[in-house]
């Protein structure tokens, strides 16, 4: 569902490299100084700085997404549970000439989020820029491949650039989540910094682990108002028949996507319908008193938000939290 | 670059072999029994039956261990006062690090020559490759794997196994002389061959000692002296019993077959002998397990094993890797090679 705005959910994140970590821009540049294998970069903040591509953050935490999709559910359509699909071989021929609600309720759960050739992504990353590139350490290092047979230099030595410490700031956004959405980006982000999966280059020897710092979660209901301490979804004349105008919740509130749909939109599109969780954290009024938003600050509170919309989450896998 | 002293002479096809010490290596040959390819488990989902988590090895320094950076630098770049030394590569808190890379490529060559599987890793060029059985040749094939390949990746295939670099615990080093060494002559000695196809795997033996040359006759290097502890992580999915219980022979962990890692520089004069302790092994290995992994966010039961469980555990898996993978043959004549401790001195002369 992209065509109303119902919630958005932006996580603000610090990316850390524990050890080496390698984006390859995928071009050797014509610095006969530089290492064969460099890191890619940008200008940013008025100077040339390496960065890590949104696009290469998406790519490891939709593969990471879709394998825990796969080890809990299943990689088939199945009418109970959640699959994941091979996206890269998927010609989705189930999707042919269905409504734009059939397109999102047929897709996978992870096609639903990270998007599909059918269907928009509601998951964005941003690049992760350096906060202080001064405090990024860049180094060059060395491989070489040793001949089995004569224990000889078979390959190289051929010399790669790493970054080995730094604090990359980014931000996820989502767009009309439901809470098992959240949870399980919250999934993919806590295994991300266990040293489940890593980032870039050569993460089977030694490089692409990275520790992951919650900054801040910030939940908003744009279409809502927050009244004595109730969270009221303005109805419009013009929309009165698709939004529940009687719809209000507790101010503490976490709401997905569902709660503010119809039971039948909701279930033309396959959102789940209860879809909140109580949370510690009051709404306040969005700026220019229109919306309205939740704010949890820091490492404690953001793992707290996980930790509830887990819950949606393993509810979907019918697993009681 | 530093000065490099040229090695001595060395005595050419001419002189007796008698006059030189033993080679300080061996060539293991290859099984000789067909190769069982097979498509490897892949990362598209955490098996049910298979076994994913991460060990935790300390690594002691027997005989002093240089990985090179492939540079030299000038000696007060390090706090060293020798004007040139090659160092190792030192973290951001200047402790040692044995890069991931060189840690794996030491042990996959372990488990490659114990199981029956390809060579990773040869010389280009066609000369080279005609002299090379043909089912030995690297995997092309992802669908088609030898053992190592499908745990420690080939052509277009990521292994399953992640290794970290091993960081030193104390800040310190030691600064070695090392002698310079011979470069390996295929072209001259003929044990490397047998009916014109190489012979086998090199792997140079553990010594008591590695030779030191001593300031103004070696080439100095920064290294990580005898006792010396490194610690690190290795990180699994998606593997069998069988494969998990190679990877911890290879790591020396079956008391019948006590074998060392040799790593880095210096393996023909004694040097790069290390010794690894598996403190803990965490693992994820039943639907159970992963369901719970997958449906909380605050893990709070921990799966770890230590001292006593951590024993019987590691004794199944190597059970099971002798039913499954390992080639008996050729893993007796490695351990022969790579046991560890030895009395066997390095040659200090010509070898």
């Amino acid at each position: 569902m992209h065509k109303r705005f119902v919630n958005h959910c932006t996580i603000e994140l610090t990316i850390s490299p524990c050890g080496p970590i390698l984006i390859k821009s995928g071009k050797e540049g014509a610095d006969p100084t530089k290492p064969d294998m460099e890191f890619v970069e940008t200008y940013h903040r008025g100077g040339k700085s390496i960065y890590l591509p949104g696009s290469s953050l998406k790519g490891a935490i939709r593969a990471h997404a879709e394998r825990i999709v796969r080890t809990v559910g299943s990689d088939k359509p199945s009418s109970k549970g959640v699959w994941a699909n091979d996206p890269l071989n998927d010609k989705r021929e189930y999707l042919s000439g269905k409504s734009a609600p059939e397109i999102y309720k047929l897709s996978c759960f992870t096609d639903q989020m990270f998007g599909s050739t059918e269907i928009a992504s509601r998951v964005r990353i941003e690049d992760a820029y350096p906060v202080n590139r001064a405090q990024l350490k860049i180094e060059e290092r060395n491989g070489v491949a040793i001949d089995r047979v004569f224990g000889s230099v078979a390959v190289g030595p051929f010399n790669y650039q790493v970054c080995t410490a730094g604090d990359f700031k980014t931000k996820i956004h989502l767009k009309n989540f439901t809470l098992a959405q959240l949870g399980l980006i919250g999934l993919v982000l806590r295994d991300l910094n266990d040293g489940w999966f890593g980032l870039g280059f050569a993460k089977s020897r030694g490089m692409g682990t990275v520790t992951v710092q919650y900054d801040s979660a910030t939940v908003q209901y744009p279409g809502c108002v927050l009244e004595n301490e109730q969270i009221k979804a303005i109805a419009f004349q013009a929309v009165r028949s698709t939004i529940a105008s009687d719809q209000q919740w507790s101010h503490t509130m976490l709401l997905g996507a569902g709660e503010f749909l119809d039971a039948t939109e909701a279930g033309n599109y396959g959102f789940p319908k209860p879809d909140r969780q109580e949370t510690p954290v009051a709404a306040a009024a969005m700026p220019l008193g229109f919306g309205v938003q939740l704010v949890w600050t820091g490492q404690i509170q953001v793992a707290d938000l996980f930790e509830r919309s887990v819950k949606a989450w393993s509810q979907l896998l019918g697993v009681a939290a | 670059m530093t000065h490099t002293p040229r090695p001595g002479p060395r005595p050419t096809g001419n002189s007796s072999p008698d006059t030189l010490p033993p080679k300080p290596y061996e060539l293991i040959p290859f099984p000789d029994k067909p190769l069982s390819l097979e498509a490897p488990a892949g990362h598209q989902r955490y098996l049910r039956d298979r076994l994913h988590g991460t060990l935790q090895l300390s690594l002691k320094v027997e005989t002093a261990v240089h990985v090179s950076t492939g540079v030299a630098v000038m000696g007060s770049d390090i706090n060293s006062r020798i004007p040139l030394i090659k160092p190792m590569v030192q973290g951001n808190d200047r402790h040692l690090l044995i890069q991931g890379s060189s840690l794996k490529g030491c042990v996959r060559a372990v488990y490659e020559a114990i199981t029956n599987s390809t060579l990773a890793v040869i010389t280009p060029g066609r000369d080279n490759r005609d002299k090379i059985p043909p089912e030995r040749l690297p995997c092309r094939d992802k669908k088609k794997l030898c053992p190592a390949s499908r745990v420690f990746g080939a052509l277009d295939w990521q292994g399953l196994v992640e290794f970290n670099d091993a960081r030193c615990e104390g800040s310190g080093f030691t600064t070695g002389f090392m002698p310079s060494l011979y470069r390996p002559r295929p072209d001259q000695r003929r044990a490397y061959f047998i009916g014109g196809r190489v012979a086998g795997r090199k792997f140079y033996y553990h010594a008591a000692r590695a030779i030191d040359k001593g300031q103004n006759q070696g080439i100095a290097v920064q290294q990580a002296g005898k006792a010396y502890i490194f610690k690190t992580q290795l990180t699994f999915k998606n593997l069998t019993s069988a494969e998990l219980g190679t990877l911890l022979v290879a790591l020396g962990q079956d008391s019948k077959y006590p074998i060392a890692l040799k790593i880095g520089g210096g393996k023909p004069i004694g040097m790069g002998t290390v010794t690894v302790n598996v403190e803990a092994v965490t693992k994820v290995d039943s639907p159970q397990a992963l369901r719970d992994r997958y449906t909380r966010y605050a893990l709070t039961e921990s799966n770890q094993l230590t001292g006593e469980q951590l024993k019987q555990f590691t004794q199944q898996m190597i059970q099971a890797a002798h039913q499954d993978l390992i080639q008996e043959p050729q893993l007796k004549q490695l351990a022969e090679v790579l046991k560890f401790p030895t009395n066997r001195p390095a040659p200090s002369g010509v070898y």
